[in-house]
């Protein structure tokens, strides 16, 4: 009756605030409202990470040293789960105001456990009540020596790329003062890396397959913003060389924040490196411009373009993919460009749908639409991906599943949250050289399936 | 500067800022009058009648990347800066949400840094944290009360006070008291007593005066129409102290008994607390010695009471809406934030992403497929959201929808949108729709959103008229998210086709809205589990409609699928094929036990439980021939069902403790709990086996449980990896 694609399952404004919030290692994120709005984070927060706090429920010999007391993770803030706790409120808090609970809360929490920042978030109802808070979080942050930020305004239904966006900005001003700005001299150059966030499916993957590649070009990673970098890390931020900027859609504000304030040039990753060409154009482009040799990555490159030629060539033969495959994709701009140069400019496959996720500016979309234009398929830009039939599909678990409901011969490469449950014990990545293996195998696994399912 | 002028509604508030702006313009500072009055009107004076647009009307109607400050700012007298900030229409909406995002979109250019002084002219009281926003410290710098000698005014003064020392306690920002005369009824020593008990200066007296009618006449200010009158001259004298820098003194209000004794006229010092005759010559700002009231801000303390609130699970709406999906062929309508359906659908599709990924299997009830929201914005929650959820649920009765369940979070709840209108109109177009108002965390958590839809369902949707089919009946209040479900109804569908039963009804999972209509034709029902809420569900149907239900609920292992396979039979006289299905059963479960006996024949057990209605556990054990040494049961003594507790007896025990005790004593091959976390470890010849309070439905469920627990016998390896416990706490810790 109702299609019910991009209805409900792309995430909200307090998703961003969140994930770049809990980026920073040992932070606290509390959420000033019922415990309802706090659960999806309790359970969802840092899927991608590897985190003690999972942990924190064992019992016995394999209980950790560092591990929250049961009575906290027990208590009315976190009721069982350790993360992104919220103040348990009443709908008589509505009325009489938040005020009384959250100092309660803060003081419970801060007094039990050690965090290194604080991030108050008003839940949409919260938000309407418009209460002063910063005066009790100025106190209390005093008291217990904790930087904190207060988010008032959870925008409703807003994108998560916006309250990313704005936390991040909001992060910075508080914890890395341009006046601070200190460049060391001498040494390797150092980059610091944005627009990553805790949601990411591939985190750790894609900041490993990152620095790996940079380090190969001469570069140092120094803070990797919203991967559970540490405090201290997101701090020296102002002494990198240049800041890289992954996922420009996510990173609009924080760009021109970086650029204003610090004095390190910003490098904006408008198509994301996945494949070969897409690496090679970005590692080639950050060491033009921080005057390194980047060959030891060229070379790396190279092999990969060989290992990628040899299952081709032996899987699909010399006609390569057949010419009746399509592939669908949802995601942020710059992520479909990386996706279509590699699927269709590299392995030469053709789209059916290209769906663009969140607020995309005209730049972005019209870069994506040249990239399609060029093979010849600016008509699949938002079509319908309800609509896609025997196809590999790019997205994440929601859409698979509510296409897969119309559709049995789909065959799915999960590349965001939610996901279907399998779990990543080898970070993967979909960026970089491993990232561009990766995805072939998952393609070419895909294609086999597909035939066997007509 | 900025300044606040508070005060009662309808005090003059407006016209006492007005002035003010137009007297401090005329000292040479550039000024900007922010009205903060839903009506807004407080400019109108600077402005000569012309209206000017608010800022929330050209929010709502203009798109982001368009807007700009300088087409809602306008300039009146000697160019004095005018924005109003507006609000919804009366009755709807919040208005305090509407000054917030006024501030917001303000402090987004920047506006306030390019004005020398800043006067709000904020709504009488301070009702909700919106109004308060102007006194929060990044604004006013310095408060004005606006009060006359009247009661309700002072009253309404004293509730800003109040306002005040709760945003800032202890800190010095209420510059004094306008005392603006009303003429008859309304005497200069109330003022000055009231600001005397307060500890405030009466700043300036304005007069009552024909003055002020004139100048409204011609839409101007009195500073304007004649600078020269004692009027204008009161408002000069207070430009004067604000250019001097105001003295400014805390908010310290009278308490409800001292407001209360002060109006009834008996007046009192505070620092003693006791009623005294206050001296009419008293003089405003002399009292300095009062007591400090105490701060609201609670002690510090420890995690000393982590139970002082019981934590709330979940949210009614994200309970309701997971239960309405599972109407097969009815729109569900969220009225709420994106954030809460977003939460929700990943919730519900949760489990069939797992199902198509762990078995292959597509649950379609998984997958909120006729899910609609309402992504309410700001503009919702400030004006209220009835016309968008209109718009929404209209266009889902276009798309063919017959039926819709409309769900309301928080927002609307505290907006007051109703939604019965929408209701009735869609009803003209043919389309049904029942609202589930769980106004988010209002109706409570998870279970009561739940529960609010099955009761607004059983109540609203089950038609009257209906008659009557002898061979059919009514599954009520299966799980809607369980493994079980599924394996529940296809076993007691199997028994009842073979009894040539019909299943009418699955009151509430995989059902539709005309099985539900339909619910009377079914002779009987029976409970698929039974709770506080099941039982309540169960009143509605026998209460409302007279519904008869079979005893219990559906049952668990062989001697209770035999008896309710035999009771069916009675009563949809259908003994015969009861009693033949029965037999074959008996001969399946028996040949089933005979396989299962060498395992565990003579084995000693320990039964530990945290809760009853284990009477199919004892019947298996019996007929594994288990030796069933100690039955320990969490809990108080009279919590037991007599349906095993005759048969078996159980130690009733406090704590967990008792276990492990019981262990050491015992020494048991085999150590049957339904919670395994009870247990850290047991030795190398004891076997711990969990087990589900449902095993599931029909004669073979607890035959197919001891089935899975044969390869728990066997002997457990332990594996070298804890001992890479402390490389985990070195590397990611």
């Amino acid at each position: 009756m109702i299609n019910p694609y991009l209805r409900n399952t792309t995430a909200d404004y307090i998703t961003g605030l969140v994930s770049a919030c809990e980026g920073i290692k040992d932070s606290l994120v509390l959420l000033n409202g019922p415990l309802g709005c706090r659960f999806y984070h309790g359970y969802a927060s840092g899927q991608s990470l590897l985190k003690a706090s999972e942990l924190w429920g064992l019992r016995g010999e394999l209980r950790l040293e560092n591990a929250m007391e049961d009575a906290l993770i027990r208590s009315q803030y976190f009721a069982g789960t350790p993360q992104i706790p919220g103040t348990n409120l009443r709908y008589e808090d509505y009325i009489f105001g938040t005020r009384e609970q959250l100092n309660r809360a803060l003081n419970d929490i801060l007094t039990e456990r050690k965090y290194s920042l604080l991030a108050v978030i008003q839940t949409p109802g919260t938000s309407l009540l418009g209460e002063g808070l910063e005066g009790d979080l100025d106190k209390i942050s005093g008291e217990f020596h904790i930087p904190f930020l207060f988010f008032e305004n959870p925008q409703f239904s807003e994108d998560p790329c916006r309250g990313y966006d704005d936390a991040m900005v909001r992060l910075l001003e508080l914890l890395v003062p341009a006046s601070k700005c200190q460049k060391k001299s001498g040494g390797k150059p150092k980059v610091n890396l944005f627009g990553f966030h805790t949601y990411e499916k591939y985190l750790e993957g894609d900041v490993a397959e990152a620095e790996r590649l940079l380090a190969l070009c001469g570069i140092d990673v120094g803070c990797v913003a919203g991967a559970n970098c540490t405090l201290e890390s997101f701090q020296s931020i102002s002494d990198g060389d240049v800041n890289v900027v992954f996922s420009p859609e996510r990173c609009r504000k924080t760009e021109r924040f970086l650029r204003k304030h610090y004095n390190s040039p910003v490098f904006c990753t408008s198509e994301m490196p996945v494949g070969p060409d897409l690496t090679e154009k970005w590692l080639r482009e950050i060491s033009a411009l921080l005057h390194t040799d980047c060959g030891p990555a060229l070379l790396e490159i190279q092999r990969t373009r060989a290992r990628m030629f040899y299952y081709i060539a032996r899987f699909m033969g010399g006609q390569g993919f057949p010419g009746d495959l399509r592939y669908a994709a949802e995601g942020e701009c710059s992520l479909l460009c990386g996706y279509v140069d590699f699927l269709s400019n590299y392995l030469g496959i053709r789209p059916v749908c290209i769906h663009p996720l969140y607020a995309s500016n005209e730049e972005e979309r019209e870069r994506l639409t040249e990239m399609l234009r060029q093979i010849g398929a600016e008509q699949v830009l938002d079509f319908d991906i309800m609509q896609v039939r025997d196809s590999i599909l790019l997205g994440n678990a929601n859409t698979i599943l509510a296409v897969t409901a119309y559709s049995k011969n789909i065959y799915g490469i999960e590349t965001a949250y939610p996901s279907s449950g399998y779990i990543h014990v080898t970070p993967k990545t979909h960026i970089g050289c491993a990232g561009a293996l990766y995805l072939l195998e998952q393609i070419l696994n895909g294609v086999r399936l597909l035939r066997a399912w007509r | 500067m900025q300044i606040a002028v508070y005060g009662k509604g309808g005090i003059g508030k407006s016209t006492v800022s007005a002035n003010l702006s137009a007297a401090l313009a005329k000292n040479g500072k550039k000024v900007l009058q922010i009205g903060c009055d839903p009506k807004h009107d407080s400019t109108r004076l600077i402005r000569h009648g012309q209206k000017i647009r608010t800022v929330l009307d050209y929010l709502l109607h203009t798109p982001v990347d368009e807007q700009t400050v300088q087409d809602i700012l306008m300039e009146g007298y000697l160019g004095v800066g005018c924005v109003e900030a507006g609000g919804p229409r009366p009755g709807m909406g919040c208005a305090g949400r509407g000054i917030l995002t006024s501030f917001e979109f303000l402090n987004r250019f920047d506006l306030i840094s390019h004005y020398d002084t800043v006067i709000y002219d904020v709504l009488g009281d301070v009702v909700c944290g919106g109004f308060a926003v102007p006194v929060r410290s990044q604004y006013a710098d310095a408060i004005f009360l606006v009060t006359s000698g009247e009661a309700m005014s002072l009253y309404a003064a004293n509730n800003i006070l109040q306002g005040i020392r709760n945003l800032s306690p202890g800190q010095k920002r209420i510059a004094g008291i306008i005392y603006n005369s009303r003429g008859k009824g309304d005497t200069p020593e109330c003022v000055e007593n009231f600001a005397a008990a307060a500890g405030l200066p009466v700043c300036v007296r304005i007069p009552r005066s024909t003055t002020f009618a004139r100048a409204e006449m011609e839409a101007m200010t009195v500073v304007e129409q004649d600078e020269n009158s004692i009027e204008s001259r009161i408002f000069m004298e207070l430009a004067r102290q604000i250019t001097n820098k105001l003295p400014l003194y805390p908010a310290l209000p009278l308490d409800e008994e001292q407001i209360e004794q002060f109006l009834r006229g008996e007046a009192w010092t505070k620092a003693a607390g006791v009623p005294v005759q206050l001296e009419k010559t008293s003089k405003a700002g002399e009292k300095a010695e009062v007591t400090a009231f105490p701060s609201p801000i609670p002690q510090k303390r420890a995690l000393s009471d982590p139970f002082s609130r019981i934590p709330l699970y979940g949210c009614a709406y994200r309970g309701a809406v997971d239960l309405a999906v599972h109407v097969k062929d009815t729109a569900v309508l969220g009225h709420a934030p994106k954030s809460c359906t977003w939460y929700a659908v990943n919730g519900i599709s949760g489990y069939s992403r797992r199902g198509l990924y762990e078995r292959g299997i597509l649950y379609p009830a998984f997958i909120p497929q006729n899910f609609e929201n309402t992504d309410i914005t700001m503009q919702d929650a400030i004006f209220g959201g009835v016309k968008h959820a209109r718009r929404k649920a209209l266009e889902l009765a276009k798309r063919g929808a017959k039926s819709i369940i409309a769900v309301t979070a928080c927002i609307p709840g505290m907006s007051g949108d109703d939604l019965t209108p929408v209701k009735e109109e869609l009803e003209s177009l043919g389309c049904e729709m029942y609202i589930v108002r769980t106004d988010g965390v209002e109706a409570g958590d998870y279970n009561e959103g739940m529960a609010l839809c099955y009761r607004t369902l059983a109540k609203e949707a089950v038609r009257r008229e209906i008659m009557p089919e002898k061979d059919s009946i009514n599954l009520v209040y299966e799980h809607t998210i369980s493994s079980k479900t599924d394996e529940n109804y296809i076993a007691v569908k199997k028994i009842l086709d073979e009894l040539g039963i019909r299943i009418n009804c699955r009151f509430l999972c995989a059902s539709s809205m005309k099985d539900i209509h339909g619910f009377l034709r079914a002779p009987y029902s029976v409970m698929v589990r039974e709770d506080q809420l099941g039982l309540e569900l169960k009143q509605i149907f026998e209460t409302e409609y007279g519904c008869r239900f079979l005893p219990g609920v559906l049952p668990r292992g062989f001697r209770e699928t035999v008896r309710w396979t035999e009771l069916l039979g009675k009563l949809y006289k259908k003994e015969e094929e009861a009693a033949s299905l029965v037999q074959q059963a008996k001969m399946d479960y028996e040949a089933r036990i005979r396989k299962l006996k060498p395992v565990f024949a003579g084995k000693r057990v320990l039964i530990f439980l945290t809760d009853t209605n284990y009477g199919w556990l004892f019947e298996l054990a019996q007929d594994l021939e288990l030796h069933v040494e100690r039955t320990i049961l969490l809990g108080m003594k009279g919590d037991s069902n007599p349906a095993w507790n005759r048969r078996f007896s159980a130690d009733w025990a406090s704590d967990r403790r008792n276990l492990e005790e019981a262990l050491e004593i015992l020494k048991p091959n085999i150590v049957l709990l339904n919670e395994p976390s009870s247990l850290e470890s047991v030795s190398d010849c004891c076997r711990l086996i969990p087990v589900m309070r449902d095993p599931g439905c029909g004669f073979f469920s607890g035959a197919e449980r001891a089935g899975e627990w044969v390869r728990l016998m066997d002997r457990k390896i332990e594996g070298r990896w804890k001992s890479d416990k402390s490389l985990f706490e070195k590397y990611y810790s």
